[in-house]
């Protein structure tokens, strides 16, 4: 009864219902198998299965070589550009995987830009006499996402070694390894918590892509979501499909703990001193640059260029009054969502800060699992869930704002949780402490103290999930309601109706407040 | 003026038993000290005291009234000084010491403020933010705060332990002085017995989850009821049982015989106990020898002189002249 206050309270209800749509799915594992399951199971299914995996196998690998590299380089050697590849290398984050997908597809597929271009140079007709491969493939789509995802496991791999690797490497220089030594006898060996780490969240977000995979015409579990929903009508068992990508996801992270058992991430107490970068000059100054340059590069600047292009040629054609309906609409989308999933977050948070019981953490920890379920699988959750409510008080609730905004705040309520954990760790619990020995009522504490304590917390989170929402593909098109569309599912549609140019002006909208957000993210880790 | 009585208090966290039966009284206007290692639960009594810390046994009196065990009651009677000042970096000097005055009018609140902020020699830095302050501004910021509110007792949790040495003396000085011109009721917890010799009326030292001592420092530092006691408040010598019988002390053998390290003169007198030397060390105006009785088990002792002219043979041996009525006798428990 001890835990039962106001805050846990409104926590645990919160937590009851953000955690509805994911048991629905769950409990469909077990769900009696219908006839277009059986059709599923003896058609697509494995090809779902395998296609997922390969996709997972092939970004892990990939990122893991981009990622680690590029941080290891850049941590651990000072070169001619060194301090711009610092923030460069993040900026693929700015775009999201589908519209890189769109406009590599629009530079490289059989009538691409550049593929054009380069038979003319060559003097070819066909396009299998100048590529390997077709980019409208699964290893096109692995090649795009790894491009763009790779900046999850250099960020984390990074930051571990700022952070962990200065002395062990001062004790194997005395102890008189080489770098090739040091590199594969300390550094991978003390790095594989967060390489593991990094590569797992590049793979969740690979399996749970929708845009990628839908435009390349690569069938995955996904995909398979959406086409059992919409063409086939069954909600039943596209969520049977869905609670089978879950338990894939639940796998990785349970590996991810796993390896992550008994081991630190950070060191404990020791004061911390920066690596001394070793200074590259000659042929090595150049080799590092261009190992850095050529995912800067592919991630960013070549389909930012291309988009750029793009949106000069169709912007015209594009920007009319019901772009504006449409911006505005995402616009207001994204901060009526963020402004609720950050007031929630605090909630969450700020119940853990002042009652310190296991209810309220557990709470958090299991309202911070939504954002490891794919966009999709949310989706499709909130539908099942909603259409009990419908058919129960006999209402429409299903196709409603209120819906999709229901599913954002499953799906990022942990972005905004992590945020609000890493500020409230700067305030020393003596504040709360102090206050209680002043006799300052809870309320004036929260008012006077914490909030404008916390206030950059959540300025940080609401930018960061406002980002989010603007993105979202997959959950935003199957919970909009009616003719409601965003600056996403528009990019999508136009790409599905073979208006790559025109695609790239919501693109672009998307890309400009990504990149403020990326170096919003870059401003608070110099800051940190 | 507001006394406090801890009775048969007793903490656990988890399994671990922290504190058992802990008992003491802080007389109105007293100071007294909690002296312990690191860990031993010292600054868990204080937080107990002021309500920060519920679940425990036993009973905390403030003035023959007994505080309710419960974290989310505090008494405004009580003050409390944390180690790391909690002060509030969004607030400057003066709006951190009006803070807890929120009940007063503006004519009242300022009054208290100004005169707090003189009488801490901080007026000319009242609208500095906390991190534009020295570390013993900040402390003098993180007491004022506390005064201002007016406490009969105030507790201090570590309040030196982030200052350097002159400092710290500097402020023992002050903050006592302070505290008796007030006239409240303080316990102060500390690591250091430097710390607590010089600013207590009492002083409690935990081991073992218990008390083992209590009383004025000076009657501790010179009749220290066990080994323990003896070790942590001085820097002392465990004596072979055959020296002291030669020296005429008789010991019995649950007990030991000390004597502290100043108290042992090093000489030349050759008719003195011998003692090969193992280590000297250089302190600035003492040297400390580290040395071991030849005749008495090799049994190694801790010595001070400022004469090193007085060693012998190549600084291989001294003689040392241990003073019967130097020797302690103590409980080995």
């Amino acid at each position: 009864m001890k835990y039962l206050n106001k805050l846990t309270i409104s926590s645990v209800i919160l937590t009851l219902l953000i955690s509805i749509p994911a048991l629905i799915i769950l409990v469909n594992i077990f769900s009696p198998e219908t006839e277009n399951w059986q059709h599923l199971k003896d058609t697509v299914l494995l090809e779902y299965v395998f296609n997922s995996l390969y996709i997972m196998v092939g970004v892990a690998f990939l990122t893991t070589i981009i990622g680690f590299s590029t941080a290891y380089i850049t941590t651990m050697y000072s070169f001619t550009f060194s301090s711009f590849y610092h923030y460069a290398l993040i900026l693929p984050f700015a775009i999201p995987t589908y519209i890189v997908s769109y406009v590599y597809a629009g530079m490289f597929d059989m009538t691409g830009s550049i593929t054009l271009f380069i038979l003319d140079l060559l003097g070819k007709e066909n396009v299998t006499e100048v590529f390997f491969m077709d980019i409208m493939s699964i290893e096109g789509a692995i090649i795009v996402m790894s491009l763009v995802l790779y900046p999850y496991v250099y960020l984390i791999c990074k930051t571990y070694l700022i952070s962990e690797s200065s002395s062990i490497i001062d004790a194997s220089r005395t102890m008189g390894l080489n770098s090739w030594q040091i590199f594969t006898r300390v550094i991978i060996p003390i790095s594989r918590p967060a390489i593991v780490a990094g590569t797992i969240l590049a793979v969740m977000e690979a399996v749970s892509d929708f845009g990628v995979v839908d435009y390349y015409g690569v069938s995955t579990f996904v995909t398979g979501i959406f086409r059992t929903w919409q063409g086939m009508g069954s909600l039943e068992d596209a969520s049977k499909l869905a609670s089978m990508l879950m338990m894939f996801i639940f796998i990785l992270i349970l590996l991810e703990r796993f390896q992550r058992r008994n081991k630190r991430y950070r060191s404990s107490g020791k004061d911390f001193a920066p690596i001394a970068k070793k200074r590259l000059t000659g042929r090595k100054n150049l080799l590092a640059n261009i190992l850095c340059f050529l995912p800067v590069f592919f991630g960013f600047i070549l389909p930012f260029i291309q988009m750029s292009y793009w949106f000069v040629l169709s912007y015209e054609d594009v920007i009319d009054e019901d772009f504006i309906t449409l911006l505005i609409q995402t616009l207001s989308l994204g901060i009526g969502g963020s402004l609720l999933i950050t007031v929630l977050a605090f909630i969450f948070v700020y119940t853990v800060r002042i009652h310190k019981n296991k209810l309220s953490d557990t709470l958090t920890q299991t309202v911070k699992l939504g954002y490891s379920i794919p966009g999709a699988v949310v989706a499709v959750g909130v539908l099942s869930f909603f259409s009990i409510i419908d058919k129960a008080l006999d209402i429409f609730i299903t196709g409603s704002i209120l819906a999709i905004l229901f599913g954002y705040c499953v799906r990022f309520l942990a972005i905004s949780i992590n945020n609000y954990e890493s500020g409230f760790l700067k305030i020393p619990q003596s504040y709360d402490d102090a206050c209680k020995t002043m006799n300052i009522s809870e309320f004036a504490k929260l008012r006077k103290v914490m909030l404008p304590l916390i206030k950059n917390s959540a300025m940080a989170s609401f930018i960061v999930v406002f980002i989010e929402i603007i993105k979202e593909l997959p959950l935003t098109m199957i919970l909009r309601p009616f003719n409601f569309d965003t600056l996403a599912v528009y990019s999508h549609e136009l790409v599905g109706q073979a208006e790559v140019y025109e695609s790239s002006v919501p693109a672009m909208f998307i890309v400009l407040l990504g990149i403020i957000s990326v170096l919003l993210l870059a401003r608070k880790m110099i800051k940190d | 003026m507001v006394g406090i009585s801890v009775k048969n208090f007793s903490i656990a966290f988890g399994e671990t038993q922290i504190l058992e039966n802990v008992s003491f009284d802080v007389e109105a206007g007293e100071i007294v000290t909690i002296l312990g290692p690191s860990g031993c639960g010292k600054s868990t009594i204080l937080r107990a005291i002021a309500s920060l810390q519920d679940k425990y046994d036993g009973q905390i009196f403030l003035n023959e009234k007994c505080l309710i065990n419960d974290s989310n009651l505090c008494n405004k009677d009580i003050g409390y000084i944390f180690q790391d000042y909690a002060l509030f970096p969004h607030l400057n000097v003066k709006e951190n010491i009006e803070f807890a005055l929120y009940r007063l009018n503006n004519i009242e609140k300022q009054r208290r403020v100004d005169k707090l902020l003189k009488q801490f020699d901080l007026t000319e830095h009242r609208h500095k933010q906390i991190h534009e302050l020295s570390g013993g501004q900040q402390q003098r910021v993180s007491i004022a705060r506390v005064i201002a509110y007016e406490p009969k007792v105030i507790l201090l949790d570590e309040p030196f332990a982030n200052l350097d040495t002159i400092l710290r003396n500097k402020t023992k000085i002050w903050l006592k002085k302070i505290i008796k011109d007030l006239g409240l009721s303080a316990i102060l917890v500390t690591h250091d017995q430097k710390e607590a010799l010089s600013m207590s009326d009492k002083i409690a030292i935990i081991n073992d989850k218990k008390i083992e001592q209590f009383g004025r420092p000076k009657e501790l530092f010179e009749k220290p009821k066990s080994l323990y006691i003896a070790n942590f408040l001085n820097r002392i010598n465990e004596l072979p049982h055959n020296l002291l019988e030669n020296l005429g002390v008789s010991v019995s053998f649950e007990n030991v015989g000390v004597i502290s390290i100043d108290n042992i003169k090093v000489t030349d007198n050759k008719d003195m106990i011998k003692a090969s030397i193992l280590d000297i060390s250089f302190c600035g105006d003492y040297y400390e020898l580290h040395v071991s009785l030849d005749d008495y088990d090799k049994k190694e002792l801790i010595v001070k002189t400022s004469c090193i002219n007085c060693l012998d043979n190549n600084d291989k041996e001294c003689y040392l002249d241990i003073k019967k009525d130097n020797i302690k006798i103590v409980s080995k428990t």
